[in-house]
């Protein structure tokens, strides 16, 4: 047999596997290696389906004529022929890059090739096979070549991986060994010996999928039944099998293995005096980092020890460890053995207070607890004294005076904020505004006031003394780097906003190298315009599939190359209404950059959050009316609703000749005459700027009733509602509890939204359909903004865009009402959604910790489903920015309660979230304790105290008033008064209602601490 | 599959400990191994503190085991280092991402060293179930190497154990050094607080976005808000394993690097630390982060380098103004030629003390430095001729280099070279330069040479 021959075979349509096998049946060792060479050359051409220029004529016309899908199935005839002369004649390098045959006449033929060769590599190759994560070998093939003396008897684990799930399985998935496991092991009983690997590898013996019966004969038997038979007919020793599957316990395997070990071991339920034999591996097993294991071991340790059968001092010097890391329910089962033993004892010893010591460091609350109930009625020494103290700071505030009445002193926290000295703080030097903006004209008229919020007026909060200035883009290669770098990766939103006005600005002027600095940047931007998923991958600024990614894409490379017309595809999703203002000036700018007649953008924000400077913003006026430049008119309407209340009229002082004065004296507040002759939608919009919590349709000007839209000439009013629907559905038997959060749009009463004026009609044929998205909002970018549209959590791949959620708020930095309410609708709809990449909420919150708005009530509505929220990322934000919120007093205790009350009006909100959040928020330090005591009191008073795990919060408050030591609200202590029986609820209610402190030292560090962060 | 070199650990024996007898007496041995596969003895003693040993040694083969991202178990050794001061154990996670090391100063033990030198030490799950047993006050023998071995018969037996050595996983030992050198001290809390905030960090639902961790008084808190001072982790569940040692530490210090984001996890025991340094990002293992490409890319300071080798003599401490004066240079061009050093994995870098010291990996280092994909493609592009200088004004030298259908712009500056590529433009340096720089810079060492 020679190569042209073997060719002819492999590529002879009617010939078998078996001709293959037949073909080497005579070739000697000398044989295969002369062809070895050659053959792995063919079977390398055949699997790339490519010829080579010295391959006959009949690999290469044979390859060239296989075309379509038969070229990239491995299994096609021809590479399962290759394979089989493979391992007729190559090396174990080669080997080990060849597929293996897998079932039918392949796999006999296979076998049969390698029966004839016996490989000298053979069980090098099997070992290899079996360390595979998914081998194509199994058992019955291995062993038939052990039996035949082709490889010696496999000694590794996952030879006996491959055993014992091969006795057990059923045909459905793998090759069995055809019979229930206790026959098996009568025919073969040398696998009695491999039973004890059973216990020491990883496989699927002791497992309870229900796949693993899938196929299963009706005397089909799992390892766990037939190991209890092998034990009552003598085969297996009882002994040996149950002290195996405590050593199993010990091995570092999976957690469902491992519980089949407990069940077998409890299955066999061992006699005391058998446990008794085992009592040391028990004890072995109570500190298991796994908790069900340790559980079961404590559950044997529990039972000796009432048997009065356990070692007493070898368990307490065990628990000394076990107890740090134990479940919550394996550290009190420990406690309730020692406490057995203190009973047994009469007393409780030095070990078992030691032991008791270490619960201290547990970290539940209630082992604590119950430790230092035992401890108390211990005869401590003072040298047992001094160790309690020293794990006084793993207690939670709670649980601190019950150590102090066991130590017998008291102990001032170490980390609590008492160091702040209140005499140092001199009010009277602050002036009335600076006292007023940061609502500490309160703390001065009352000296026992502890918290009050900062100032509520927007005109307070949004001085731009308080908010940082964004430093323009001076030069081209600034913004080249700016934009190759924003591609990759944008974190801030003020980014796009500088890029932007780079280009309005710089358009025109040169740098050196002009093309080699952006060559690449063009190449990767017109890679991201059209490769959805690579754009996905970043958290760039071409991550949106929307208009917005449209018309940025567009800008940037009319710049970067205004001579070349790139193509981009449609975007996948819709805009935001109210991007559409945006958009619409970047389109305006992208056909100046291409006419090379660019203007500076009026609208280009001069802060963060995207607050423009009045000033700023009239220089820029200036600046077009002495130039004889046309102003943009969406660029003017975007720049209304970012003016800060500031500098107006300094502003409208330096304002020189301009056609706009009326418009601009009507925005910054010098004039409040309305002409809404030449552009209604500008002034409605200048309106909303000038005052944009006011009733335009109140003022005394004669403005058409009709057309005060909401958003328009008045401002937003809404309300929303959170509750539970029972549902169900047509194939399902069983009824959903699904959570609803509806916000809905409050229309005027008084308006027609057939309104018969033409204003009115004119207006609601652009703002009527407000619920949809394809609304034409751009001439009334505050209506826009109010637009309730649903987030489309199913599709909504940009709101996974972490910059333009914060984006989003810098739009119109003015009135935050509408955003703020799309924030929450979205926060409200993906509040149990786990953390994805496409889930950047934790973005919503970042504008907050400037604090240049009021905390409305749509704020604290944010904050209260941050806080509630699965994914870790926007709780963890939310928790800061509430931190942050009573730090400098932006959070109102009153508001964030009555927000948390209509939430919990049913039980719609996850308390145990929510009280993780609020005791991170709570352990801040006294001043965060305070409020959040207040917030809770609040809430609770209203909320049903039968609402499941309603005891968390009581657990918070508890800790709360622990560190605070103030009384409760008179109103708060008639409802816990009504709370009876011996729920957890009821217990805390009892502990909370025993609270009667007024520590009058820490009302003023408390004080304290709340005036020194304003400062 | 990542790229690997197929490694024998060859022991002697299993390391193991001899069961407890009445008087809780037993003797844990590890077994060493080296490059050539000799065993070398280093050191017999008395531990004085088993289960803090005992705690560390589990808690860094629990990492040495761990995947953080994948279910792939990792079957690798430690390394140790041995000499009359110290005996460090070193080693990463299966991903790369952690690394972890023990060290336990000559005070933890009663006894002395035997000798010098670094080893594998075959750490086995026997071994870890017979550790989780020590407790403090017993009796236990501990020793490094073999010299008379007390272990039953059943683990006197030659183990080999034959692994595919993860490339990446040596490169590793190089990259954390220069990493480490750049660490600062954030925070020194007690083990109290530490152990507080450590049980805060979620066990599942865990932050996908960077974390930080801030300090309110003495307290921690974990933070999803940059501040200034923060501590910016990713991947909680990588800093909750150093959980288990904190009940029995005195205090914790946390180490970071603000500009890349590394932070590193010092326990510190009344004797002995345990240092656990994690990569700025779960999917990012110190092995590809490329800090120690431009030192490895030079060949400069060749006749310093060598100098300097040969005065490393194991030492726990090196201290570079004594090198520096006894070789006749600037303590700068010492600390310069020790990175090299670091990134060739013959030095370590002990971030408490600021020094590096001497310990030779046993691994074939020469492999590793061959296979950094973006040196060897930067190699390529020199090679090729594909590097172009195309001007040099004031401080900056710009290079052409040829990428995929278009020609980078590259500008070689004082203060912080620069490139057009995609890769700069993410990671702006911080993950080390790209292939592209490095050309350039090998072209510019080609022709001041020449």
């Amino acid at each position: 047999m020679n190569l042209d021959k073997l060719e002819a075979l492999i590529f002879d349509a009617k010939s078998d596997y078996f001709s293959i096998a037949n073909a080497f049946e005579k070739f000697t060792d000398s044989d295969r290696k002369s062809i070895s060479q050659a053959i792995q050359s063919l079977h390398r051409q055949i699997f790339k389906n490519k010829p080579l220029k010295s391959a006959s004529d009949l690999v290469t016309t044979s390859l060239n004529n296989r075309v379509g899908a038969a070229v990239i199935f491995w299994h096609h005839s021809y590479n399962r022929k290759a394979s089989l002369c493979m391992y007729a004649v190559a090396p174990f390098s080669a080997i080990k890059a060849t597929d293996v045959p897998y079932r039918g006449d392949h796999f006999d033929a296979f076998k049969r090739i390698i029966e004839t060769r016996k490989p000298a590599w053979l069980s090098e190759w099997v070992e290899w096979q079996c360390t595979m994560e998914d081998p194509w070998i199994d058992f019955p093939l291995v062993w038939g070549w052990y039996k035949s003396g082709l490889i010696p008897e496999p000694k590794y684990d996952s030879y006996y991986t491959l055993f014992a799930n091969a006795l057990m399985a059923t045909d459905f998935y793998t090759k069995s060994v055809g019979k229930p496991i206790r026959q098996a092991l009568e025919a073969e009983p040398h696998w009695i010996t491999y039973i004890p690997t059973l216990f020491r590898v990883e496989s699927n013996a002791f497992n309870t999928n229900p796949w693993l019966w899938k196929g299963a004969d009706k005397d089909h038997e799992m390892w766990p039944e037939a190991l209890v038979k092998l034990v009552h007919e003598g085969i297996v020793k009882r002994d040996n099998l149950l002290a195996l599957t405590l050593d199993g316990l010990s091995q570092d395997l999976k957690q469902n293995q491992l519980s089949g070990f407990h069940k077998l071991h409890t299955s066999l339920s061992p006699t005391l005096l058998e446990q008794k034999k085992l009592s040391d591996q028990y004890l072995d097993l109570m500190d298991h980092k796994v908790g069900h294991v340790a559980k079961f071991a404590l559950k044997h340790i529990q039972f000796l020890s009432k048997s009065g059968e356990l070692n007493d001092s070898a368990f307490i010097s065990r628990a000394r460890d076990a107890f740090i890391h134990a479940a919550k329910g394996n550290s009190k089962l420990i406690i309730s053995i020692i406490a057995s033993i203190n009973r047994r004892r009469k007393k409780v010893d030095d070990d078992a207070i030691m032991a008791l010591i270490s619960a201290l460091k547990s970290e539940h609350a209630d082992t604590q607890s119950v430790a230092l109930d035992i401890l108390s009625s211990a005869n401590l020494s003072s040298a047992q004294k001094e160790g309690i103290v020293t794990e006084r700071n793993f207690l939670p505030p709670s649980l601190i005076s019950k150590l102090d009445n066991i130590v017998g002193t008291g102990y001032v926290r170490a980390n609590d904020q008492s160091t702040i000295k209140t005499e140092s703080i001199d009010l009277n030097s602050l002036g009335d505004e600076a006292l007023r903006t940061r609502g500490l004209d309160r703390f001065q008229s009352d000296p026992t006031e502890i918290y009050t919020t900062v100032s509520s007026d927007w005109r307070d909060r949004s001085k731009l003394e308080f908010i940082e200035k964004v430093e323009p883009i001076e030069d081209v290669s600034t913004l080249i780097d700016t934009i190759a770098k924003a591609v990759e990766l944008t974190r801030k939103p003020e980014t796009v906003y500088l890029i932007v006005d780079g280009i309005s600005r710089l358009n025109g002027y040169g740098t050196p190298d002009f093309e080699a600095k952006t060559s690449a940047l063009v190449k990767r931007l017109k890679t991201l315009s059209t490769d959805w998923d690579e754009a996905a991958a970043h958290q760039g600024i071409a991550q949106t599939r929307d208009s917005l990614r449209r018309a940025l894409l567009s800008l940037l490379m009319v710049w970067l190359r205004p001579s070349e017309r790139v193509i981009l595809p449609k975007e996948v999703s819709t805009s935001l209404p109210y991007h559409t203002p945006f958009i619409r000036v970047l389109e305006a700018l992208t056909k100046s950059v291409r006419k090379s007649k660019c203007t500076p953008l009026l609208s280009t924000p001069s802060h963060i959050n995207g607050w423009l400077d009045p000033k700023i913003w009239v220089e820029r006026i200036n600046l077009y009316s002495a130039n004889g430049w046309e102003i943009e008119r969406n660029d003017l309407l975007t720049s209304l609703p970012r003016l800060s209340p500031g500098n107006r009229q300094e502003a409208y002082k330096s304002l020189q000749e301009s056609a706009l004065r009326p418009l601009i004296s009507f925005v910054l507040g010098q004039s409040d005459k309305f002409e809404a002759k030449g552009d209604l939608e500008l002034w409605m919009t200048a309106a909303r700027s000038s005052k944009p919590g006011f009733d335009w349709r109140k003022s005394s000007m004669d403005i058409n009733d009709d057309s005060a839209i909401v958003g328009g000439l008045s401002p937003i009013d809404y309300n929303w509602s959170a509750s539970i629907e029972e549902r169900s559905y047509s194939n399902y038997d069983q009824t959903f509890r699904v959570n609803l959060f509806d916000l809905n749009r409050v229309q005027h009463p008084h308006l027609n939204e057939n309104g018969s004026s033409k204003t009115a009609k004119k207006f609601f044929n652009k703002v009527r359909n407000l619920k949809s998205p394809k609304v034409n909002a751009v001439e009334l970018p505050y209506a826009s903004f109010h637009c309730l549209k649903k987030t489309k959590t199913w599709y909504g791949l940009d709101e996974g865009v972490a910059w333009k959620n914060a984006w989003d708020f810098t739009l119109c930095p003015t009135d935050q009402v509408g955003v703020n309410l799309n924030a929450a609708l979205c926060l409200a709809n993906t509040i149990d959604e786990d953390a994805t990449r496409l889930t950047h909420k934790y973005s919503l919150f970042e504008h907050l910790f400037t604090g240049d708005h009021p905390w409305i009530d749509s704020t604290h509505l944010m904050i209260s489903l941050g806080l509630s929220r699965k994914e870790a990322d926007g709780r963890g934000m939310a928790v800061d920015v509430t931190i942050h919120g009573i730090e400098m007093g932006f959070l109102d205790p009153g508001i964030l309660a009555s927000q948390l009350i209509g939430l919990s009006k049913e039980p719609w909100l996850k308390l145990n979230r929510l009280s993780q959040s609020l005791q991170t928020v709570s352990q801040s330090s006294p001043l965060h304790a305070y409020v959040i005591s207040v917030v809770l009191q609040s809430w609770l008073s209203e909320v049903n105290l039968k609402t499941r795990n309603i005891f968390m919060i009581f657990e918070i408050l508890l800790n709360a008033q622990s560190v605070i030591k103030q009384p409760l609200n008179h109103e708060f202590r008639q409802i816990l008064k009504t709370i009876k029986g011996s729920s957890k609820a009821a217990k805390l209610a009892k502990s909370l209602l025993e609270f009667n402190e007024d520590d009058a030292d820490i009302r003023k560090t408390i004080r304290a601490q709340a005036i020194s962060n304003r400062l | 599959m990542a790229a690997g070199i197929d490694y024998t650990y060859k022991y002697d024996f299993s390391s193991g400990l001899t069961p407890f007898n009445d008087q809780r007496r037993a003797s844990l041995s590890l077994a060493t191994c080296n490059l050539n596969h000799k065993n070398p003895y280093f050191f017999e003693g008395k531990m004085r503190h088993p289960r803090v040993i005992g705690d560390m040694l589990i808690t860094l083969s629990d990492i040495v085991r761990t995947h953080y991202f994948l279910p792939t178990p990792a079957i690798l050794d430690p390394v140790l280092t041995s000499n009359e001061d110290l005996l460090r154990l070193e080693g990463f996670s299966g991903c790369c991402g952690v690394y972890a090391r023990a060290d336990l100063p000559a005070e933890a033990f009663e006894g002395n060293s035997h000798g010098r030198g670094t080893t594998n030490v075959d750490f086995n799950t026997p071994m870890r179930r017979a550790l989780m047993r020590l407790r403090e006050g017993d009796d236990v023998n501990f020793s490094v190497g073999k010299n008379e071995v007390v272990l039953s018969k059943d683990d006197l037996k030659i183990v080999e154990k034959k692994v595919k050595l993860p490339l990446r996983w040596i490169k590793s030992f190089s990259e954390a050094q220069a990493y480490q050198a750049n660490l600062e001290l954030a925070m020194e809390v007690s083990a109290a607080d530490a152990l507080r905030f450590i049980r805060t960090l979620p066990k599942t639902n865990r932050p996908k976005t960077p974390s930080y961790v801030v300090s309110t008084g003495r307290a921690l808190r974990l933070s999803q808000r940059k501040t200034n001072g923060a501590v910016k982790i990713l991947g909680t569940q990588r800093v909750k394993t150093i959980e288990k040692l904190l009940p029995r530490a005195e205090t914790l210090n946390i180490w970071h690097d603000q500009n890349n984001g590394t932070s590193a996890w010092e326990v510190c025991f009344e004797v002995g630390s345990f240092f656990l340094m994690i990569s700025p990002e779960v999917y990012r293992g110190f092995s590809g982060e490329g800090q120690t490409l431009s030192q490895l890319s030079t060949t400069r300071n060749s006749g310093l380098i060598s100098q300097i080798r040969a005065e490393l003599k194991w030492q726990s401490m090196l201290n570079v103004e004594e090198i520096a004066t006894k070789l006749n240079t600037s303590a700068e061009n010492i600390e310069r030629a020790l990175a090299v050093l670091g990134a060739r994995g013959l030095a370590g870098f002990d971030v408490k003390n600021g020094q590096y010291f001497h310990r030779e990996l046993p691994f074939d280092m020469s492999k590793v430095e061959a296979m950094q994909p973006r040196l060897r493609n930067a190699r390529k592009l020199v090679d090729s001729g594909l590097v172009k200088k195309n001007a040099s004004l004031n401080d900056v030298t710009v290079y052409s280099v040829a990428g995929t259908d278009i020609s980078h712009r590259v500008e070689l500056r004082h203060h912080g070279d620069h490139c057009t590529c995609q890769w700069f433009s993410r990671y702006q340096g911080k993950r080390g330069p790209c292939k592209h720089i490095l050309a350039a810079n090998l072209m510019d060492e080609l022709e001041r040479v020449s």
